[in-house]
């Protein structure tokens, strides 16, 4: 079955404030989603109250995942159904090791079963070897100690080795020099197929050179204030983004009114 | 008020057949218990633990009729080289050679009553626990480790406790000669509540000597677990000691090193996991008394539920200790909203040229790495069981005895 998210109107505030200002987005298994924004706009909040980060507080709106109410889950349970978060700024975790760390989330999505040993660690490590990452990893505490471009490459590790259904990758690009980017974009296509819907957020279009999106959306005030394909990314490169502010009207296109 | 209803005959009578020191240190105890006052502990009461209601001479009398039953059951125990139950030697490994003795303490008392004596009374009775320990003194081990020996296997003793109501004093005595290396195992255990264990450990270590000393202690809530341990190193001698708690009831633990030969050096990592309403007081302290000498405390603990675990760690570097170099920390993790831990780092310097330090942390569960774990598929209960595990790595990985490793693992992942 091709996995759908289906977010509709979605609104979410942190303390007192609120930041999406009701977001609709549909995607498909099959499908890349850019979303790109000033800084500032919420995107990154998008990202962080789909997986159901603590600090967010949805205030109204459903999200679907193949017609089951996202919402309604706990953290874990999104991403036993399928949603991955690859974070900006993922934890540091000592006295664990990458590796460990992996298995039990493999082994979460089995029912308590963990893999074999032998065949996690041959596809662990021909996963690492694709993503250029070094085999000490495997051992090394989670992501203690990790450079900005070994944790976003490990970020990527664990999207693979999981195979969500819908993968949200939040600024992946930022902190990444060139080859490491074409790395993580060459893994990005490698896995695209019908099984697995992307979500990317970025600043800068500089990705979507190697990661070509079917979609893309311009976040601002909160939510998606335009759509287009691949042609609107290349617009935004070359013009910014204050075109779309004079079209649409807005002045102030950052979010965080008390409410 | 005394702390026991005493009848000094009943005592003498049980204990007539022992040398004249040890019963004359159970008549001084015994008469004295009334004067001493429990230990002063630094954030933990104790005054409102019972100590009272157990019986300190039941073991000897305890049934063993059905004895082969017992050990069918646990046939593992006996994989140790050295089994007590109730303060009653059931088997022990006697093929050491070269003439190592691993023995009964109180058989030791009697049958190497002159070599016991020298080290049995530099256990100093300051307090009403000790005097207790002194007085009801009824089991432990006796090694002896004599010149140039060095046992390959490390040695593992077991003391296992059962019944209701009783208490146990065991006298843990470790004598390794110079040059000697030995890898001691020692476990306290019981799957029943009510038992009061109150054990003294002493550890003498000659020059040149190694040793590495292994303790675990698992007792289950509504237990008093006490342990008084002294170390003495002689010059150039090395100690590694890796102690883990796991008892849930109220504990004591005190852990003294004396650095009391020059190049002396101790490695103390302490490790302790407290659930339900459990109560602890953990203290190592080393004193550096000697020129050149080493020591490192790392202790980590873990509360959950409504315990309370207090980890306090002195180091004591004494006037006349040049170059020594001494460094502490400690660290503890609240896994749960009620739980409460405290650190209390003690640095006493008295010398000039010399390297110390020491740091400290109390903590939550960091609910960014929870959300983190999560957000990969973990279940609450497994990503805080991966952060407990990855808090007590440090110390847990230094553990070299590998079943001693799972015991633990097992232990923890069942009180999570």
């Amino acid at each position: 079955m091709v996995p759908k998210l289906k977010i509709k109107n979605l609104c979410v505030k942190v303390e007192d404030r609120q930041i999406l200002t009701g977001v609709n987005l549909e995607v498909n298994g099959g499908e890349i989603h850019a979303i790109m924004g000033p800084n500032g706009t919420g995107k990154s909040t998008l990202a962080a109250a789909l997986m159901g980060h603590p600090n967010y507080e949805v205030i109204s709106g459903n999200v679907l995942l193949d017609d089951e109410e996202l919402l309604e889950m706990s953290v874990d349970e999104r991403s036993r159904a399928g949603l991955f978060l690859a974070m900006q700024y993922p934890s540091e975790v000592s006295g664990v090791t990458n590796s460990d760390f992996i298995r039990s989330a493999i082994a979460a999505r089995q029912q308590g079963q963990a893999p074999s040993l032998f065949s996690f660690i041959s596809t662990l490590e021909n996963t690492m070897e694709l993503l250029n990452i070094d085999k000490s990893f495997a051992h090394r505490y989670l992501n203690e100690g990790f450079s900005g471009g070994e944790k976003k490459r490990n970020e990527i590790l664990q999207m693979m080795m999981l195979k969500p259904k819908i993968a949200i990758l939040d600024e992946i690009d930022s902190g990444l020099d060139i080859d490491a980017l074409k790395i993580v974009a060459k893994s990005v296509n490698q896995m695209y197929s019908k099984e697995i819907g992307f979500i990317i957020i970025t600043h800068y279009q500089r990705l979507l050179n190697y990661i070509k999106p079917h979609f893309v959306h311009v976040f601002m005030q909160g939510k998606i204030v335009k759509s287009g394909d691949y042609r609107l990314a290349l617009k935004l490169e070359e013009k910014g983004y204050d075109w779309i502010k004079k079209e649409l009207g807005i002045e102030d296109e950052t979010v965080g009114q008390k409410v | 008020m005394g702390l026991v209803d005493l009848d000094f005959k009943k005592v003498l009578e049980r204990y007539h057949d022992e040398p004249s020191w040890l019963s004359n240190s159970r008549l001084f105890s015994l008469e004295n218990l009334s004067k001493f006052e429990l230990p002063k502990l630094e954030k933990t009461t104790i005054a409102t633990w019972n100590f009272k209601d157990f019986d300190f001479l039941s073991n000897k009398n305890f049934s063993f009729h059905k004895e082969q039953d017992f050990l069918n059951n646990k046939s593992d125990l006996l994989k140790n080289d050295f089994l007590q139950v109730n303060g009653r030697t059931i088997s022990k490994n006697s093929t050491f050679g070269k003439g190592v003795i691993l023995e009964d303490f109180l058989v030791s008392c009697s049958n190497y009553s002159e070599l016991v004596k020298e080290y049995f009374e530099q256990f100093a009775i300051t307090n009403k626990l000790a005097a207790l320990h002194s007085s009801f003194l009824n089991g432990g081990v006796f090694l002896y480790v004599p010149k140039n020996v060095e046992i390959k296997e490390p040695v593992s003793v077991l003391f296992f406790f059962k019944g209701q109501k009783v208490a146990f004093s065991p006298r843990i005595l470790i004598v390794v000669e110079e040059n000697s290396k030995v890898d001691f195992v020692c476990k306290f255990y019981s799957e029943e509540e009510n038992l009061f264990n109150n054990g003294v450990v002493q550890l003498f270590l000659k020059e040149n000597a190694r040793a590495t000393f292994t303790s675990l202690n698992m007792f289950p809530k509504n237990t008093i677990d006490v342990i008084s341990s002294c170390s003495y190193l002689s010059n150039k001698s090395e100690l590694d000691f890796y102690l883990t708690n796991l008892s849930q009831g109220q504990v004591i633990f005190k852990n003294e090193v004396y650095l009391t030969g020059d190049y002396s050096k101790a490695n103390i990592d302490a490790l302790t996991f407290g659930t339900f309403q459990h109560e602890g007081n953990f203290t190592t302290a080393v004193y550096h008394e000697k020129r050149n000498t080493k020591s490192n405390i790392n202790a980590r603990a873990v509360v959950k539920e409504e315990a309370r675990t207090v980890l306090n760690s002195i180091t004591h570097i004494k006037k006349g200790a040049k170059q020594s170099d001494g460094k502490q920390k400690s660290k503890v993790l609240m896994v749960s909203k009620q739980a409460r831990g405290d650190a209390n780092p003690i640095l006493l310097i008295d010398e000039n040229d010399v390297i110390a330090g020491h740091a400290a942390s109390v903590g939550k569960l960091d609910p960014m790495q929870l959300f983190y774990l999560m957000s990969r598929g973990l279940t609450q209960r497994v990503a805080e069981k991966l952060l407990i595990f990855g808090f007590i790595q440090e110390v847990f990985s230094k553990i070299k005895i590998e079943g001693i490793k799972s015991n633990i693992l097992d232990y923890i992942d069942k009180l999570i």
